[in-house]
């Protein structure tokens, strides 16, 4: 036996067995489901023939975003950084912007992602129902995820268009990274990165029993990237201090602001001369009225956006003592990738 | 102009898709006014547009297109400054048609096939009709969101309008297989609602900016205008009766577009898809 259910608003098929949208058969609506009790379960026939599957729109696997990165331009962002750092907010703060006007000089282009933005952005809207906006923690079994902007330059009359594909990956993830160099060797994906975007989260900054490990978890995620030898040579590092809104308002700000500067000093030194890095201070949706909507964003978005100056000389100052190790590692790098000869000029001193 | 050209009136439910259709016949049909466009001859099949045009004269609502019974119109037409004669096809597709692309990620066979060879978009957008979702005010901000918390979960219709447009306007392009960029009019109804003195293409940008900046952003592949229409002439129940005592019903629809000088061609967002030659709104 089977009966016909609509999930149309306002449909009566199931009493007066008319469709509302006027198909006929009534189950060739695409708004129909055919129970058949018989089977004891549910199940949902539609008609295959009348209707073609659009793309789903959701965030992309790391297949289908390495297939729209070579269709373009395109920049690859990894995101990295503790579970409840901000990297979702980032995301989807960046997209609410869009939602309001064109940002950091950059037009909203397309994206192929435009669920995946919208499912993400809901938490932290009034549709949510909430009273505090959130953004839900992205689970670790959805693996790894990129949301997709394509976003256009307007300089002096003439428009550039780049993919930007942005890493939304579960912070558990970036722990067993932490914690083992062959879970780095094994995510492909950062030998893609153009950015790798180190998060410190600003509110675990504010208080002395938190921000050691803070610090210290995100520079330990970085160096385990780092030393794994995983990155292209013109991959760059952003370190963001997230969550700034809460920094500044906070009554030991100075004391916090003071400790960030040791922190800036402690991630220079872990990077050194491997990788470009620059530092950026971010609310990315501020609890408080302290900062505005998305600060520090613009500067972020034209970093992400900007093409490296590679080839460029660079030099390496290395010692004998510490760096017989650096400068092996150094000339297998060189050997393995074609061109790179003229990228360095080593020095010994 | 090849004949037979293709355009598409997208847009979602209550966009003023039919009121545009409806008035535009009366005009053509009734040749009571200057166009730029006329009536060539009398397609074979008239019953629908006559039905809308009727609703539309008696400022009566048209009624909500259904999926299943979406009503395919031609017109013989011919552009009066070069006597040229152009046939165009345009589908009356339901808005309920498009949300179900948006949030079922579905489109029928039959629109896919159309959209291979459109020629160019009609786009609709009521003003009364844009949902934005604001964002939860900060907490020392002033209150936006509910004062009591009920959660609830995300759904595709809790989307932004000018999210699902532009969504909209990607599919088009990725089902089209034509070359040329494809030219996007988009038409704002209802134009008669906007009481301050602005242009269409500036309320675009503010009202939503994420459409205007995807129109913009992408000269390779679209071409667009907006516009602004008043097909009706005012409101449906408070203007009813001025609308009414109008002798010639010809002259209650409007349009306008660089200028803030209304005029009474609707051909005007056709023109300029079809790429013919006359095709601003003539102030």
């Amino acid at each position: 036996m089977t009966n016909v259910q609509c999930t149309q608003e306002g449909c009566q098929v199931s009493v007066s067995g008319k469709c509302l949208e006027g198909f006929e058969p009534v189950d060739t609506c695409p708004y129909m489901s055919v129970a058949t009790e018989a089977e004891g379960v549910l199940t949902t026939e539609r008609s295959p023939g009348n209707f073609i599957d659009l793309p789903q729109g959701e965030a992309l696997s790391e297949d289908q975003a390495g297939t729209v990165a070579s269709n373009g331009l395109s920049r690859v962002v990894i995101l990295a950084g503790p579970v409840g750092s901000g990297k979702t907010t980032i995301l989807t703060a960046l997209f609410e912007a869009f939602l309001e006007a064109p940002f950091g000089n950059y037009l909203f282009a397309g994206s192929q992602t435009l669920i995946g933005f919208e499912r993400r952005c809901h938490d932290a809207r009034v549709s949510s129902g909430r009273l505090v906006g959130e953004t839900a923690h992205t689970s670790v079994r959805e693996g790894i995820r990129f949301l997709h902007l394509r976003l256009a330059a307007t300089e002096k009359g003439t428009s550039t268009r780049k993919h930007l594909l942005l890493s939304d990956i579960s912070g558990e993830i970036f722990v067993q990274l932490r914690d083992s160099g062959s879970a780095v060797r094994d995510m492909k994906v950062l030998g893609r990165a153009d950015h790798i975007c180190i998060i410190i989260d600003g509110d675990k900054l504010l208080e002395p029993e938190t921000r050691h490990i803070a610090r210290n978890d995100a520079r330990a995620i970085l160096r385990s990237i780092l030393e794994a030898e995983v990155l292209s040579p013109s991959c760059r590092i952003d370190v963001i201090f997230s969550k700034w809104d809460l920094v500044v308002s906070s009554k030991q700000s100075t004391e916090v602001i003071s400790y960030v500067e040791q922190t800036r000093k402690a991630f220079a030194k872990v990077i050194g001369e491997r990788c470009a890095v620059i530092f950026h201070e971010i609310a990315a949706r501020p609890e408080s009225k302290a900062l505005p909507f998305a600060h520090g964003l613009p500067t972020l978005l034209r970093s992400w956006m900007t093409e490296p100056d590679i080839p460029q000389r660079r030099t390496l100052y290395l010692t004998d003592a510490e760096n017989e190790r650096e400068l092996a590692r150094l000339v297998r790098r060189v050997a393995a990738t074609p061109g790179l000869e003229d990228a360095f000029n080593v020095r010994w001193i | 102009m090849s004949a037979g050209s293709r355009l598409l009136l997208l847009g979602l439910r209550g966009s003023g898709k039919t009121t545009y259709l409806a008035a535009l016949w009366h005009l053509l049909e009734a040749n009571e006014t200057r166009s730029a466009l006329t009536l060539d001859s009398l397609q074979p099949d008239r019953g629908y547009l006559n039905r809308i045009r009727n609703s539309w004269l008696a400022v009566e609502e048209v009624g909500r297109t259904p999926i299943r019974t979406a009503e395919s119109v031609t017109l013989a037409l011919r552009e009066q400054s070069t006597e040229k004669r152009v046939e165009i096809t345009i589908p009356d597709l339901s808005g309920e048609s498009f949300r179900l692309q948006w949030s079922m990620r579905k489109a029928t066979r039959a629109y896919s096939d159309y959209v291979n060879e459109c020629v160019g978009v009609l786009l609709f957008v009521h003003p009364d009709a844009v949902r934005k979702i604001p964002l939860i005010a900060p907490r020392n901000g002033s209150q936006v969101g509910p004062s009591v918390e009920e959660i609830r979960p995300w759904t595709p219709e809790e989307t932004p309008t000018q999210v699902q447009l532009v969504e909209l306007i990607q599919f088009v392009l990725l089902l089209r297989k034509l070359a040329d960029p494809l030219r996007i009019a988009i038409i704002i109804s209802a134009w008669d609602l906007i009481k301050d003195p602005m242009l269409p293409a500036a309320w675009l940008d503010s009202r939503l900016p994420l459409l205007s900046q995807y129109v913009r952003a992408n000269p390779q592949e679209l071409e667009f205008r907006a516009y602004g229409v008043s097909a009706l002439g005012g409101d449906l129940k408070k203007d009813r009766e001025k609308l009414l005592s109008q002798p010639m019903p010809s002259l209650r629809a409007w349009i306008l577009e660089r200028a803030l000088e209304a005029d009474g061609d609707l051909t005007a967002p056709l023109r300029f898809v079809l790429r013919l030659g006359m095709n601003s709104v003539a102030a």
